[in-house]
């Protein structure tokens, strides 16, 4: 089961690549490579950190709510950038995140930088305090972050938190 | 059809010109990584969608989706990597051309939970 799922990956992208052209004497050994990289990226993760199981279902459900949020974060870079004066008021948001360390806190860490107006500057593995760049102080970042925290613990299965995140 | 293409596209184009343009405007690194990131993003997206209808086959209309889901995550890791440097350095305040303080330690610096930067 570990190697099931990179190995239909591999396979998928490799016949995605090659605009399915049958090139199986090449594709057969690349797949197996690259399954291999992918398990073996995997253990060196799990040394330190917990791997979070993706719920393949909940996958279209987060896809639609990323890409409605990827418009709006185009289109409110936009609205600032084409201002007379760039309408900007940066700041730095300590934020307290209660999606628990390990694979779903990396995944987390990365895509709030492609959310409206949020970039995470600074990580932690020991404490629950994330570090963002907000591009607006005046709006209540806390309040996305928590929406985009449900939709991730609806993907990685993970039990709801309770509220105990305090907004920073 | 080829006029929504063509306006899917035209569209893309403008948000890379936006991003780009928020990256000459902007005037703290942060900031800039903002604009390029998310206008990038949507115009690539744009773009892919615009030229989805053209593709021959199935695989390459799928081919199309992949770039931009890849270069959605390499956007996303190298922002954050960017943007963690920045942090670390204290290079965001710095004026053009000048070179970090190498004895800084941006990791003990006390939280300033104001603005980074000064009112304009």
């Amino acid at each position: 089961m570990r190697y099931l799922v990179p190995l239909l990956l591999s396979t998928l992208v490799w016949w995605i690549l090659t605009e399915a052209a049958q090139a199986w004497v090449v594709g057969v050994p690349v797949i197996l490579v690259s399954t291999w990289v992918a398990v073996r990226l995997q253990d060196t993760d799990s040394g330190s950190a917990p791997t979070h199981r993706l719920n393949w279902f909940a996958v279209p459900r987060f896809a639609l709510f990323f890409l409605w949020q990827s418009l709006q974060a185009g289109l409110d870079v936009a609205k600032r950038t084409l201002k007379p004066v760039p309408d900007i008021n940066p700041g730095t948001l300590y934020y307290y995140t209660s999606i628990p360390h390990g694979t779903a806190r990396y995944f987390f860490g990365a895509i709030v930088g492609l959310f409206p107006g949020t970039l995470c500057t600074e990580f932690s593995e020991d404490t629950d305090q994330l570090v963002l760049h907000v591009l607006d102080t005046d709006v209540d970042i806390a309040l996305d972050c928590r929406r985009l925290e449900r939709e991730i613990e609806r993907l990685f299965k993970l039990p709801a938190a309770d509220q105990q995140g305090r907004p920073a | 059809m080829i006029y929504v293409q063509i306006l899917l596209v035209s569209l893309g184009c403008l948000f890379f010109i936006v991003g780009t343009l928020g990256l000459l405007r902007f005037d703290d690194a942060y900031s800039r990584i903002h604009a390029i990131t998310k206008a990038d993003n949507l115009g690539l997206g744009l773009l892919v969608l615009g030229i989805l209808p053209s593709a021959l086959s199935v695989p390459q209309g799928l081919k199309l989706i992949l770039i931009w889901v890849l270069v959605l995550a390499a956007s996303a890791t190298a922002s954050y990597l960017i943007a963690h440097y920045i942090k670390q350095h204290q290079l965001s305040k710095l004026p053009h051309g000048a070179r970090p303080d190498t004895t800084a330690d941006g990791q003990d610096a006390e939280p300033d939970p104001t603005n980074e930067r000064g009112p304009q």
